[in-house]
């Protein structure tokens, strides 16, 4: 037989028993084509090329999960940051530009659309301000939006007046949504260093340097690793920091590589259906490239599936103990060696998730007092991105939101890598209530902040310089 | 080039080393234009070789290059062809307690939708069982979501689970 019967059975194990998915196919799509000097005429542009550049988005993704029995868990699309879309047109509000996106996502039957996003790490134009402005309300009147705002960048240092713009926006998201415990902000990030193909919401964008459509594939299986660590805890081999990170390597590979084959697959198959690669090209049909898998392990509410309990299978009592950096670090790093192998380009966040809301072990080590949001600071030094899927007391001030964000920016900027904050201030809610958002977005419990304040330092206004680290040439 | 003899010949020997390359990467997902690069690989290196292409700067294509262009399309066509063989396969999985006429009951289902069966394993342990077969779909009569369906459906019916897929996955996952 080809096949050792082995070998097959583990790849069955996987998919039934482990979890193991593609958690997203992200088409990215570049909007650049659809600026005019008329809002609405910009959103008629905007809605015909979505429609027409992912119309065998959904369909294609199913064919291939149907044909490889890896499921794929979201489709999702990823836009050209729309501020500079919208730009052209002047407009002072840019809502409609959202609820354009949202139309579309809808009709073409995606889970997510990410991008009603603004880059403004050093400054902010007219038109990022429109779009800034406009994040509450958008956000608040659509369901698949995503919005992103990138408000440093280590070349470039940190913009102060954005962030606490941010804190301001954030807080109003949380009040325009307080009916569903601000859920609205769980469709908003604020990034430092926001990579330009990263498949996972709400960070999703089409980076300005990317062609005209991308198929970008962000894969999980937490459920995959944690179970190989349970095995070689089980084998009578040794179990040490060095075998684990081995295993977790091992187990890297496969769950990549199962992402690379479904990714290129989805990208040939919707060419194929374009008619493209016969010369006619974009204008016609859709020129599909892949373009990366990033190597993330994102976990999902369901038992087993999650990042906390690898790090608990290594040994902490709970995630969040003394020794929880070190843990995620050696996890991350290994996700990272096993996956860049099994991938011809690898991009996006790639490292390991710790959205709190969606890891059901997360979220119970912030029941039991295990897991502190300083702690979750520490542990976003070393892993994909950062305070994420954060609840916090709804009467934390904007000031003091503004404040986490810097730090978690600062992080970030600092150390030469992507971090990013989501964070929800659920209205009506104190430290130790819970909220629940279900689907992947899972229960979070509200975690106390701290009661002394930031607003002096963080109202000052004007940018953090780049640090030394910015200057390599 | 001589004659029409020593193209055909030139013809035929490329033809095998193209099967050998097909056959050697056929298992590790090819990248679909393979067969471009080597006979693109293949012309160059004999046109390279030749005296007379050599000699002669370029322009008006002569016997030679025809004959040459003519391999390439031979070698093109067979990768491709070694290609459809070995990447047509998908991997049937099936798990359950045992029940008597299960082996022969989904061979029928294969054999009934074109499919043709290149392996199979079972084992069992206490009363439960796992099959693997590996199926050759060159052949099949239906599209291949209907094989699914149908060996799916069929198995559930007799009470156990089957998961058909690409046999792209396990080599992608198993083998560097």
């Amino acid at each position: 037989m080809a096949w050792d019967s082995g070998e097959v059975r583990e790849i069955l194990r996987m998919i039934e028993n482990e979890h193991l998915d593609v958690r997203a196919v992200t088409l990215g799509i570049s909007l650049r084509d659809t600026a005019s000097e008329s809002l609405q005429r910009t959103c008629a542009r905007v809605y015909e090329k979505l429609m027409r550049a992912a119309s065998s988005l959904v369909a294609t993704a199913q064919s291939v999960e149907a044909d490889y029995a890896v499921p794929i868990t979201n489709k999702r699309i990823s836009v050209t940051p729309m501020a500079l879309v919208t730009e052209a047109s002047r407009a002072p509000r840019v809502v409609e530009a959202a609820v354009v996106l949202d139309r579309a996502a809808g009709e073409l039957g995606v889970d997510y659309i990410g991008g009603f996003s603004a880059l403004v790490e050093k400054g902010m134009t007219s038109g990022d301000r429109a779009l800034l402005e406009s994040i509450p309300e958008a956000l608040a009147t659509t369901r698949r939006v995503c919005s992103s705002v990138n408000v440093a960048t280590t070349r470039a240092g940190i913009n102060g007046d954005a962030i606490l713009m941010m804190g301001r926006i954030i807080k109003e998201l949380a009040e325009r949504t307080a009916a569903e415990g601000g859920i609205g902000c769980a469709k908003l990030c604020t990034f430092a260093n926001i990579p330009d193909d990263n498949p996972f919401v709400a960070g999703a964008m089409h980076g300005v340097g990317e062609g005209e459509c991308v198929v970008n594939v962000g894969c999980s299986g937490p459920g995959v690793v944690l179970s190989a660590l349970r095995r070689l805890r089980a084998s009578g081999e040794p179990m040490n920091l060095t075998t684990i990170a081995d295993t977790v390597k091992r187990m890297a590979f496969k769950v990549t590589r199962a992402g690379e084959l479904i990714g290129r697959e989805v990208a040939r198959r919707m060419s194929a259906a374009a008619g493209a690669g016969t010369g006619a090209g974009v204008g016609s049909g859709v020129n599909v490239r892949f373009g990366i898998v990033d190597l993330s392990l994102a976990p999902t509410p369901a038992v087993g599936d999650s990042v906390a309990e690898i790090l608990e299978e290594m040994g902490l009592e709970r995630v969040g103990a003394p020794g929880t950096v070190a843990a995620l670090a050696l996890l991350t790093d290994a996700v990272k060696k096993g996956g860049v192998m099994a991938s011809s380009h690898v991009g996006g966040l790639s490292g390991a998730f710790i959205p709190v809301s969606e890891d059901a072990r997360m979220v119970e080590a912030v029941r039991v007092g295990a897991l502190s949001l300083e702690m979750l600071e520490a542990m976003s030094s070393v892993c994909s991105v950062g305070l994420d899927m954060v609840a916090v007391p709804g009467d934390t001030s904007a000031e003091t939101l503004a404040a986490i964000v810097a730090d978690e920016i600062a992080i970030g900027v600092f150390n030469n890598k992507t971090t990013a904050v989501r964070i929800i201030p659920v209205p009506g809610k104190r430290a130790g209530e819970s909220v629940v958002y279900g689907g992947l977005l899972g229960e979070a419990i509200v975690q106390p902040v701290s009661r002394f304040r930031s607003d002096g330092f963080i109202t000052l206004g004007g940018r953090i310089p780049a640090p030394l680290l910015a200057l390599r040439n | 080039m001589k004659s029409s003899d020593d193209s055909a010949e030139l013809r035929d020997l490329i033809a095998r080393v193209s099967r050998q390359v097909a056959r050697r990467t056929g298992h590790a997902g090819v990248r679909a234009d393979l067969a471009q690069i080597v006979a693109a690989e293949v012309t160059a290196a004999l046109a390279a070789s030749t005296p007379a292409a050599k000699a002669r700067p370029t322009t008006t294509p002569t016997p030679t290059d025809l004959a040459l262009s003519e391999a390439a399309r031979v070698c093109a066509s067979c990768i491709e062809q070694e290609r459809r063989k070995t990447g047509r396969r998908a991997v049937v999985t099936s798990t359950g307690k045992n029940r008597k006429g299960i082996v022969a009951k989904i061979a029928q289902a294969i054999a009934d939708a074109g499919g043709d069966i290149l392996d199979i394993s079972q084992t069992l342990v206490a009363d439960y069982f796992t099959m693997i077969i590996i199926i050759d779909m060159t052949s099949l009569e239906v599209p291949f979501t209907e094989l699914k369906t149908r060996l799916t459906e069929m198995v559930r019916a007799l009470g156990a689970e089957c998961l058909v897929m690409h046999e792209d996955v396990v080599g992608a996952l198993q083998r560097i």
